[in-house]
């Protein structure tokens, strides 16, 4: 288990993994706009995008290679570090007392994973975004932030402590941030760039605090070192800096660090950010918000999964949490007419199917969803933006309708997008979504009800993606009389689609139960999985088989329900029999009303406060409320401010005789 | 004989009229006043601590004049700044100087 | 050792202070030669040339007989004083370069800003090196008179007249109370020097009456001076109404000279911690709730960075509290001494975005306009890109967001107190520098995403308004604030060689 560090032939080109993004963010930074004037627009746009795509595609080709040289290790040998600075051996970052933080990155079959979805995915949407953005007057600008967050992804992912861990996970809440509000001409866009940094914020000193507990009880901030004193060595291990661990102690790092797994991850109830943060750029969705940053909870999850292993309160709060939060979703997917807020609620809704495995124990299933996951939501977002492109930015599902015959490719690759989600047999999503529910219904006592809310998640999802499906290609043409003729997008888009079709289709394989290449490459980081006697409580072939059924009804119930609607505005019967429910879900539970009701109507002085803030263009939904909440106390707090120097005079003397008094009475009674 | 103490009193007393001068005076004269009266209350403990303490060590005496110096350069300073004030205001009164609030 | 050796030992001790002395007697003399002419355009150099030189001086000292006293023990030399004089030097050149531009564009420049910019920094540099209490209350006060002057140097402007006097009165009320505290150590110890002082809390001389009063008033004292909660509140309106270039200057030499003398004064009184360490874990505690909850109404950036100065004033009292756990075991002792190298660090992350941060303000102002407000800022990010994203950078690193020095400062905070085993500060720090990103995001979000209010730069790629300003002094410094804090943020290796605190 404690496999010592192993030496990697290939460690001293480890480095250029982040460092070709961050390369190509600071070349493109500073002389991207240059190089567009110099070129011509048509030939330095060109230029830009190029180098922006191949620098990820060429950190995926390093990726496959450190992949080829781990696999050539014995699998307990499979953890090895990589200085993260080229041509040095070790650089140190943050020395302070007894703890070193180096630039180091941690080379295992995680990290390596997620550096190849990342980069895999990312390059491919890197392409697909050269089409779409092609006419943005801020290109350059897009790129270098495109290539920045990508540079940070693989940061978060191969950092080797804790704190590196941590410099990744800002620096991608930062690009998330930029990348949101990139079209800032529109204000929605600004204020859901600002949504989203601030409910990340929650959920960051969650991990911070996470971090220093970490910190104090293990006495380091790496995960593994090479005399076997790492956090995760320890933890382990059972131990401690000093003394065994406890299950307190566990469960009190693992809380925090799961809090901020929910800020990033989109859990409940911090997944109000992700749907806002949809107002980007299409391919900001498809990388950022469904494929990558938002999977970076479930990796640190997984990543920590030895200790989260030995808080078995946690662990049932964190599957009890993804549940509710896949069921939740799934059911304001269904009433959403914008096609990429669709999408957006579903990313929640499968998020919490990951977190739904993690808490079963079942880190690599989980994981095996990031990774399918990652093929086919990418493939819908980027679909859809090959829609909204087609369409000269029309979102509305309302509007849509019949375009299949206008863009077969895109119609096609879509058609194996939501099969795939939906859980169709053999395809990706069904392979990883049955692993994960067959995991769940292992979980002591109330596996079986998770399974069967789970499986009634899985046929939500399938109907709500066949609504959506048979809202944009199958139902008659909707599109106003005016609306430019669709067309199919340029061939930069379309080459992405298919190669991520083809991973929806063939992806899934690699985790199968039988013979499952996936898990056995995962199982030397995951040793949690060990403590805890993961088990599936349901046969293989039953869950495949009930899975497989699931999936085709729901998109056969989807098909019925939706195919014939002629108008937008009709509802099927089946969902209008539920109607309370359905409003409800259509005004997200009133989540955001409630959190308006409470905060926003107190009336007096607060109300006017609290318009003059709307007015600033902070304020909506919770976060903001917490917000207004402070900014209230604020400008109470500022009404100290007199200006009247008389008045700051009488705080300080009144300030020392407080002061004063406190400690003599305190002197006296000693 | 007067000892020790009742010089504490004294100082601790002008002490205080300092201070409550400095909240109560609207006049930014009289509040510079009172913070002078503050210092030397300060001095004048400085030298009854010799008198009492260390007859032998020479430091309160320099203290004072330490204590002086920096009275006389504050008061410099502080004229010099209640007079751009009185240009730019036209009043000294403390009260109606309160531009900077918030 | 003969008199005359003692005597020059003594002097060079002090030599970074000589030569600020030499420099602004230079500029106080040559004044008229200096005010109008050619000679104006010498007035700048030769105050940065004063700062630069007495960085210089102490980068150069030798280092035997350091850790000495000097002047019969008033005055001492040790790692604290050198790592800081450091910081204070060089945030001090900083802020000549900052000076030099605004001042001209203002139409404020004379010579005599610089000369009081270089007495303000040597009064906080005997502050510094003070191992006396009245030498300190000396450098103390040579300090707060500088800036007092500065405060209130654009002497026709009622705001900046407003400022000075406010923080005069208040400053000088904050002196009285210190002296008075400074008297009654005399009182109970015989003596104000600071090993004096220690030998008799270790006598129990904080357990009287006296004792105590005298730690909380030399406490509050020093607490007006970094502007902690509830002695800030002079520090909004002295911020606003000041000249930026004095603002930038007064607001990181006040904090770099009162913390590190701070750190000395709680260092020495360690042995009496349950008398002042409450009262400082609670000023700290407030510190950063207040400073962080008013700065979030603030439209005014300066006003702004005031209130963000009350709570890193509030984040540098955890680093102070950290003194009193020096005689708590073995790791109180760690705690303390990485407290120090700590908080010395931080205020060097501080003071480099706080200038870089005053000095784009500097620079976006011109004759008629004071750049001042978040509307000033508004589309800076494509109007001028370097300039608004050097400000992105700066407000970053005061939001302590990692790969910026202010980071690593915070880190090494952080680490102190979590060291020292005192929960509830840490805990306070991580949550309040939270809060604390909502209103440094605002800045970023006005240069970054909001319409710029000016007309768009042409298509050639320059501004409508020529800006030859960018090659001056504050373009200097803006760029050295900018690559100092990433270097920091990535490297801070790279200046712990002068900035480590040993005992």
């Amino acid at each position: 288990m404690n496999a010592p560090l192993q030496d990697l032939a290939i460690a001293p080109i480890v480095w250029a993994i982040p460092g070709l993004p961050l390369i190509g963010f600071v070349l493109i930074m500073f002389w991207g706009g240059g190089l567009v004037r110099t070129l011509g627009d048509a030939r330095g746009r060109r230029v830009v995008g190029t180098l922006a795509t191949a620098v990820v595609l060429l950190s995926f080709v390093i990726s496959v290679f450190v992949l080829l040289e781990l696999l050539r290790l014995e699998p307990e040998q499979r953890r090895a570090v990589a200085s993260l600075v080229p041509l040095m051996d070790r650089m140190p970052w943050i020395e302070v007392g007894p703890v070193s933080v180096q630039f180091l990155a941690l080379v295992d079959p995680l990290s390596v994973l997620m550096c190849l979805i990342v980069t895999g995915v990312g390059g491919l949407i890197h392409l697909y975004a050269t089409g779409y953005m092609s006419h943005d007057r801020d290109y350059p600008r897009f790129f270098a932030y495109f290539n920045l967050f990508i540079f940070a992804m693989l940061v978060l992912c191969l950092g080797e402590s804790l704190l590196l861990m941590f410099v990744g996970w800002e620096g991608v809440g930062l690009c998330s941030y930029l990348l949101i509000s990139f079209w800032f001409d529109d204000e929605e866009n600004a204020k859901a760039g600002n949504k989203a940094f601030i409910v990340n914020r929650v959920g960051d000193v969650g991990f911070m605090l996470g971090i220093l507990a970490s910190l104090a009880v293990f006495g380091t901030l790496s995960f593994h070192t090479a005399d076997g004193r790492g956090i995760l060595d320890l933890a382990a291990r059972g131990e401690t800096l000093s003394g065994p661990l406890t299950v307190a102690t566990a469960s009190l790092i693992s809380a925090l660090l799961f809090l901020g797994a929910c800020g990033k991850s989109a859990q409940f109830p911090l997944h109000i950010w992700l749907p806002d943060a949809m107002a980007g750029p299409t391919p900001v969705s498809a990388l950022i918000h469904a494929a990558t940053m938002v999977t970076a909870g479930v990796v640190m999850v997984t990543r920590m999964s030895v200790l989260f292993a030995q808080a078995p309160v946690v662990l049932l709060v964190v599957a009890a949490v993804g549940l509710f939060t896949a069921l939740f979703a799934a059911t304001i997917a269904l009433t959403q007419t914008d096609i990429k807020k669709v999408l957006a609620y579903s990313t929640v809704s499968q998020l919490g199917f990951m977190f739904l495995g993690c808490g079963a124990g079942a880190f690599g299933a989980a994981m095996f969803h990031v990774t399918t996951h990652a093929f086919f939501k990418a493939l819908l977002f980027l679909g859809a933006g090959s829609v909204i492109h087609g369409l000269s930015g029309e979102q509305d599902m309302r509007r849509m309708g019949g375009l299949g015959r206008y863009m077969k490719v895109t119609y096609w690759t879509m058609l194996i997008g939501w099969a795939a989600i939906s859980g169709f047999p053999g395809l990706a999503g069904y392979w990883s979504k049955d692993a994960i529910l067959a995991f769940a219904s292992g979980i002591p006592s109330i596996g079986m009800f998770m399974y069967a809310v789970g499986a009634f998640t899985a046929f939500v999802t399938g109907f709500y993606m066949t609504r959506l499906m048979a809202k944009t290609f199958w139902s008659a043409p909707r599109l106003p009389e005016d609306a430019h003729h669709p067309h199919e997008s340029p061939p930069s888009m379309l080459l992405p689609l298919i190669i991520l079709a083809a991973l929806s289709v063939v992806g899934g394989l690699i985790g199968t139960p039988w013979g499952n290449a996936f898990e056995r490459f995962l199982e030397p980081v995951l040793p949690g999985a060990d403590m805890l006697h993961v088990h599936e409580a349901i046969p293989h072939g039953v869950g495949l088989a009930l899975g497989a059924l699931i999936a085709i009804a729901a998109m056969a119930a989807g098909a019925a329900a939706y195919r014939r609607a002629p108008s937008a505005e009709l509802l099927p019967a089946t969902v209008k029999a539920t109607q309370p429910i359905y409003r409800a879900a259509a005004n997200l539970w009133y989540a955001d009303a409630a959190a308006n009701a409470v905060f926003v109507q107190g009336g007096g002085r607060f109300a006017g406060f609290v318009a003059r803030w709307i007015d600033k263009g902070f304020v909506d939904g919770l976060v903001n409320a917490v917000g207004v909440v402070t900014a209230f106390l604020a400008e109470i707090a500022r009404g100290g401010q007199s200006g009247y120097v008389r008045f700051y005079a009488k705080t300080m003397i009144a300030g020392a005789l407080i002061v004063l008094a406190y400690a003599l009475i305190q002197a006296g009674m000693r | 004989m007067i000892g020790l103490p009742y010089y504490l009193v004294v100082g601790s007393i002008l002490f205080g009229i300092g201070a409550f001068g400095t909240v109560t005076r609207r006049n930014a004269i009289a509040v510079l006043l009172s913070v002078e009266l503050m210092l030397n209350a300060a001095n004048l403990n400085f030298l009854a601590f010799w008198r009492f303490l260390t007859p032998a060590a020479m430091e309160p005496h320099l203290f004072v004049l330490i204590g002086l110096t920096v009275a006389a350069a504050e008061a410099a300073i502080g004229l010099a700044i209640v007079l751009n004030v009185y240009r730019e205001y036209g009043t000294v009164n403390l009260d109606q100087i309160a531009e900077l609030r918030g | 050792m003969g008199a005359p050796t003692q005597a020059i030992r003594d002097l060079s001790g002090i030599l970074p202070i000589l030569v600020l002395w030499g420099v602004a007697l230079v500029i106080l003399l040559g004044a008229p030669l200096l005010r109008r002419g050619p000679g104006s355009r010498l007035a700048a150099p030769l105050g940065g040339a004063g700062a630069l030189g007495a960085l210089l001086v102490l980068l150069r000292g030798s280092s035997d007989g350091f850790g000495d006293t000097l002047f019969a023990g008033a005055a001492l030399t040790d790692t604290l004083y050198s790592s800081g004089a450091f910081v204070l030097l060089l945030g001090g050149f900083l802020s000549v370069l900052v000076a030099q531009t605004y001042l001209r564009s203002r139409d404020l420049e004379k010579p005599e800003y610089y000369a009081i910019m270089l007495l303000s920094l040597s009064g906080a540099l005997l502050m510094m090196q003070a191992n006396d209490l009245i030498v300190l209350f000396l450098g103390l006060e040579l300090m707060s008179f500088g800036l007092y002057v500065l405060a209130g140097f654009a002497r026709t402007d009622a705001k900046s007249d407003e400022a000075a006097l406010k923080y005069f009165l208040l400053g000088a009320l904050a002196s009285a109370l210190m002296l008075y505290g400074i008297m009654l150590t005399y009182g109970v110890a015989a003596s104000t020097e600071l090993s004096n002082v220690q030998s008799a809390v270790a006598r129990g001389a904080l357990k009287e009456p006296m004792g105590i009063a005298a730690a909380l008033l030399l406490v509050i004292g020093l607490c007006f001076k970094i502007a902690a909660v509830p002695f800030h509140q002079w520090s909004p309106d002295v911020y606003e109404g000041a000249p930026t270039s004095a603002t930038a200057f007064l607001a990181t030499t006040a904090k770099i000279g009162a913390i590190v003398a701070f750190l000395r004064v709680c260092d020495t009184i360690a042995g009496g911690y349950h008398t002042w360490l409450p009262a400082i874990r609670a000023i700290a505690i407030l510190s950063m709730i207040v400073g962080n909850l008013i700065a979030i109404a603030q439209t005014n950036v300066k006003r702004m960075l005031a209130y963000s100065g009350v709570a890193h004033a509030g984040y540098l009292l955890v680093a102070v509290a950290c003194m009193g756990f020096r005689l708590m075991g073995t790791k109180g002792t760690q705690a303390s001494i990485l407290a120090m190298t700590g908080a010395v660090f931080y205020l060097l992350a501080y003071a480099l975005a706080l200038i870089g941060a005053f000095g784009v303000l500097a620079y976006l102002s011109s004759r008629d306009k004071d750049a001042q407000t978040l509307n000033d800022l508004r589309g800076l990010a494509s109007s001028q890109p370097a300039v608004g994203y050097a400000m992105v950078l700066f407000m970053l690193s005061l939001a302590g967001i990692p790969a910026t020095a202010g980071f690593i400062g915070k880190w090494q905070v952080f680490y102190a107190v979590l060291t020292g085993g005192d929960v509830a500060l840490a805990v306070t720090m991580a949550l309040t520098s939270a809060m604390g990103v909502y209103y440094y995001l605002r800045v970023v979000w006005y240069i970054v995403f909001e319409e710029s209010a000016a007309p768009k730069p042409s298509p050639t790629g320059h501004g409508v308004e020529a800006r030859p300003r960018a090659m001056t002094g504050v373009g200097a410094a803006i760029t050295i604030c900018c690559i100092a804090t990433i270097g920091l943020g990535i490297l801070p290796a790279a200046i712990s060689s002068f900035l480590t605190v040993v005992r």
